[in-house]
């Protein structure tokens, strides 16, 4: 069994070390890809600009999206994530700050798998972080690898 | 007649009849020799006679008043009594009196026979047998006839008002006896003198008499037939007593020449007369009546005391009378104003012929008391003598008529007001176009006087640009087809062109023919300006609000993007400061003393408090967001839920929780569950130090509108702090104390604003405090609490 990689899109380093505790204190030991931004995110993805060459049949087994990024936004990522076939049926989990319905509703409407929003309480955090480290990588079947 | 009369004359006649024929019949036995007077005062000394004769008279006394009872007691009861039997007892008379006569008679000629032979020397032969019977048939014509008559006469006169319908002794029965019988009394006389005289009395002598007798009885025969012929036309009209109208005059026609056939013949005219003249009553009585009763005028027939004797139909409709209750009543009943009936009394007695027919104008007073004015038409009715014997007054109900001349004199006033003072220009027309009429208005809209316009062709007024329009308009008004309301140019005194508006109607006569047309002009030439004015600045103004509100989008595009910001940017550095403090105090809490932790914790809580701020702030900005969803909530429901989230979140608290059913509103649901959070968890923050703590929802209605409240017994506040209440980041207990942002009733109170309605508070330190809010427009009573402590009295929960 191939290790199953957790893609974290998210900007901040701050929210990138606490998110990285948070699934380390839930034994969530996953191998976690980090990008900053949205084009970064979409290279890694497609196997384009910086990661060119990648091997795309192997996507992520868990895609953590944040949705405020620089560049491409994470609504964008999302947008074009889902148009690839590659990528159309991976599990995305947007984690954001946001609590705007909107934000939520376009997520969903996107084909967003869940969404959590970010707690400033990090004992929560970590709550959070575990019930879906637990729920996406162990309970969940992921979608059948087509192209491998 | 006196019935005790009656009974006297009665009485005496039968005695007579009784008493004088023993007088005459001795006395012509004596004058004629039969017997002596020797032989007489024998036969009258002896018993039989006396008896015989006093016999009778007892027996007539007694018999005939009895027989006559009938008619006695009538006449004492004056006619009350069947008056059938009076008939039967008079038409029996004349045969009980003739029977009773006669027999008397014939046995007083036995009685004297046996006297004589008993007590005298007297031989009876035959022959004086018949002269007896002779003297007795004397006695009986000259006694019983005249007596007979005299006694019928009698009942005659008593009868008098007595209908008898058939005669009890006819004329004929009369000339009859009197015919047949004078001859009987002459020839017996003349026989028995004749006798007396010779002494010679032979069987020829007999037949002779007996002859004669015979002839007189045929002539008095023949006598009264004639007799009859000449009654034959009366006597008819006995037979058609019961029915005289609907006899055939005809049989009246005289049959004789004598003063019957004259008399028959002058009754049977009369009768033809009357007939006719009954005839022609009647149908001149029909003809009247039918004239009388239909006419829609009320007429009145009344005496020359003005007592009603005859009104028509017309008459009662008027005045709501019967005719039964008007009968009789003097006519002053009738006048609104009695004075008024005096008036026309004074003037009856002015006794002038030319006076007879009057015309005048009267008010009238119904039945219900209402009153009317009558046009009155009053004629004296006059006999033959030119005697006033009685009033005509024909009256017709003119309040109709007087109503519509008083509105119409109104109304003409009315239109000359109008005329004179209304702003708007009026001007009539006659059918050439010519001015007729100018008022006030219009010489200060046109310049030209009343005296200057009347008569002048409207050309004056229409310069030429506008005269091709205004004759089409002319053309067609005077059709009565259009051109009823235009816009033009016109002219005025001083050459200006001014806009008028005009409204204009042709005048018809009752034919529908237009006689002329009325125009009422406005002058708009300033309105116009005034319009295009507007105009302009309204388009300035659509420009501005245009731009004003495209910045104001701008703004609410640039604050939306603020508090998306704020909702991500804030929050992250709050998140680093929480996440790595907990990192510190899990991963290097050991190489911390207890203060080093203790601030850490205190970094923590502040991290805590700040993001709980933001929340709340970005939940109050999103309130002023977005649309009002409005549907029906159900608030008893809300605070429920409510209720039960807060238990389970402290399930150690005890507070007693009242809340009243079916409290329903119109509004947003999302955000009354937002504004009863904020209230309830208040309250329940709030009440926190009670031991019994308490919190009522429930509502009351005032001036219509529904009012919600939630109550505890909690802290409360003090009242001269209840300004700053519901501003944002304004807390009136310190975090100590109770936490909390300070907003959370600035929300409340947006949520309600964004309803329309109004919230305001009433508390009392220790005391508790009562939120009030009401989602329905423009609640006059917001923030007057001696209003609030009114309402809280009248505080209902269920």
């Amino acid at each position: 069994m191939e290790e199953k990689i957790i893609l974290l899109i998210e900007d901040s380093t701050d929210d990138e070390a606490l998110t990285l505790r948070a699934l380390k204190k839930n034994n969530i030991l996953n191998e976690v890809i980090v990008v900053r931004d949205g084009v970064e995110a979409l290279d890694y993805l497609f196997g384009t600009g910086q990661y060119d060459g990648r091997d795309t049949s192997k996507q992520p087994e868990l895609i953590l999206l944040d949705l405020k990024l620089p560049k491409i936004d994470g609504l964008e990522v999302l947008k074009r994530l889902r148009a690839d076939e590659r990528t159309a049926l991976q599990p995305v989990v947007v984690l954001t700050t946001s609590s705007e319905e909107q934000d939520m509703l376009s997520s969903y409407e996107l084909g967003a798998n869940s969404y959590i929003r970010k707690p400033v309480d990090f004992k929560q955090f970590i709550e959070a972080v575990g019930h879906m480290g637990l729920y996406w990588l162990v309970l969940n079947q992921g979608p059948p690898r087509v192209n491998k | 007649m006196e019935p005790a009369g009656f009974k006297r004359r009665f009485l005496l006649f039968i005695l007579l009849t009784w008493n004088l024929p023993p007088l005459i019949g001795f006395g012509f036995i004596m004058l004629f020799g039969v017997l002596t007077t020797q032989q007489i005062i024998e036969i009258l000394t002896m018993p039989v006679e006396p008896i015989y004769i006093l016999g009778w008279q007892v027996f007539i006394i007694w018999f005939f008043p009895k027989k006559l009872r009938p008619l006695t007691d009538w006449l004492k009861t004056r006619g009350a009594t069947d008056s059938s039997l009076v008939l039967s007892a008079i038409r029996q008379f004349p045969l009980w009196y003739w029977g009773l006569f006669l027999l008397y008679q014939s046995l007083a000629v036995i009685s004297v026979v046996a006297a004589a032979v008993l007590h005298t020397d007297f031989v009876i032969t035959p022959l004086i047998l018949f002269r007896f019977a002779l003297v007795a048939l004397i006695v009986s014509i000259i006694v019983g006839l005249p007596i007979f008559f005299l006694i019928m006469d009698l009942f005659g006169k008593a009868m008098g008002g007595l209908v008898v319908k058939r005669p009890i002794v006819t004329i004929r029965t009369k000339v009859f006896l009197i015919g047949a019988l004078i001859p009987l009394l002459i020839d017996s006389m003349l026989v028995q003198y004749y006798w007396t005289r010779t002494g010679y009395f032979t069987t020829e002598t007999f037949v002779v008499w007996l002859m004669l007798e015979l002839l007189a009885i045929g002539g008095s025969l023949i006598f009264m037939r004639s007799f009859g012929q000449s009654l034959a036309p009366l006597q008819t009209v006995l037979n058609h007593t019961e029915d005289l109208s609907t006899m055939d005059f005809s049989l009246l026609q005289s049959k004789s020449t004598d003063e019957l056939g004259v008399i028959s013949g002058s009754y049977q005219r009369l009768l033809d007369m009357q007939r006719y003249s009954n005839m022609e009553l009647s149908k001149s009585k029909a003809e009247f009546e039918a004239v009388f009763n239909s006419i829609s005028d009320g007429v009145i027939y009344s005496d020359i005391e003005r007592k009603i004797i005859l009104v028509n139909p017309a008459i009662t409709e008027m005045f709501g009378y019967s005719a039964q209750e008007l009968k009789g009543k003097v006519t002053a009943k009738l006048y609104a104003d009695t004075k008024d009936h005096e008036d026309r009394e004074k003037l009856r007695f002015r006794s002038d012929a030319e006076d007879s027919q009057t015309l005048y104008e009267m008010q009238y007073r119904r039945k219900d008391q209402s009153c009317f004015f009558g046009k009155t038409y009053e004629t004296k009715v006059t006999d033959s003598n030119r005697n006033v014997i009685g009033l005509l007054e024909i009256i017709r109900d003119i309040t109709q008529k007087k109503q519509t001349e008083e509105t119409l004199h109104r109304f003409q006033q009315r239109l000359g007001l109008h005329f004179m003072q209304t702003p708007l220009g009026v001007i009539e027309w006659d059918l050439d176009f010519n001015v007729v009429d100018w008022n006030p208005a219009i010489e200060k809209i046109f310049g030209y006087s009343k005296q200057a316009a009347i008569g002048r062709h409207a050309s004056f007024i229409i310069p030429n640009a506008a005269k091709e329009h205004v004759n089409s308009l002319w053309n067609d008004l005077i059709k009565n087809t259009g051109g009823f309301h235009s816009t033009n140019e016109n002219l005025t005194k001083s050459g200006v062109i001014i806009h008028c508006r005009w409204h204009n109607t042709p005048l018809v006569d009752g034919t529908g023919k237009v006689i002329g047309v009325t125009s009422l002009v406005e002058d708009i030439t300033e309105t116009l300006k005034v319009e295009e004015e507007l105009k302009e600045h309204q388009e300035k103004l659509e420009e501005l609000v245009e731009d004003r509100t495209a910045k104001l989008k701008t703004v609410n595009k640039e604050l939306e993007a603020f508090s998306y910001s704020v909702s991500h940017d804030l929050r992250a550095p709050l998140r680093a400061i929480d996440g790595f403090s907990l990192a510190l105090l899990e991963d290097y809490g050991e190489k911390l003393d207890d203060e080093g932790r203790d601030y850490l914790h205190r970094v923590r809580n502040g991290a805590g408090r700040m993001a709980l701020l933001i929340d709340d702030l970005l939940q109050l900005s999103r309130i002023s967001r977005g649309r009002l969803m409005r549907g029906q909530v159900n608030i008893s429901k809300i605070a429920r839920d409510i209720i039960n989230n807060l238990n389970e979140q402290e399930p150690g608290r005890k507070v007693q929780f009242d809340i009243a059913t079916g409290m329903r509103t119109n509004g947003d649901q999302h955000l009354l569950v937002i504004l009863m959070d904020n209230l309830l968890t208040n309250a329940w923050k709030y009440t926190r130090k009670r031991s019994s703590a308490k919190v009522t929802v429930g509502k009351i209605v005032r001036a219509g509108k529904t009012i919600f409240y939630v109550e505890d017994n909690g802290a409360g506040f003090d009242m001269q702090y209840a300004g700053k209440l519901f501003g944002a980041f304004q807390r009136l207990h310190s975090d100590e104390e109770f936490e909390g942002t300070g907003i959370g009733l600035a929300t409340v109170q947006r949520i309600v604003h964004r309803h329309g309605g109004a919230v305001w508070a009433e508390a009392e330190v220790d005391h508790g405090a009562t939120f009030y809010f009401s989602l329905e427009s423009a609640m006059a009573f917001t923030g007057n609490t001696s209003q609030v402590t009114d309402k809280v009295g009248k505080i209902t929960t269920n």
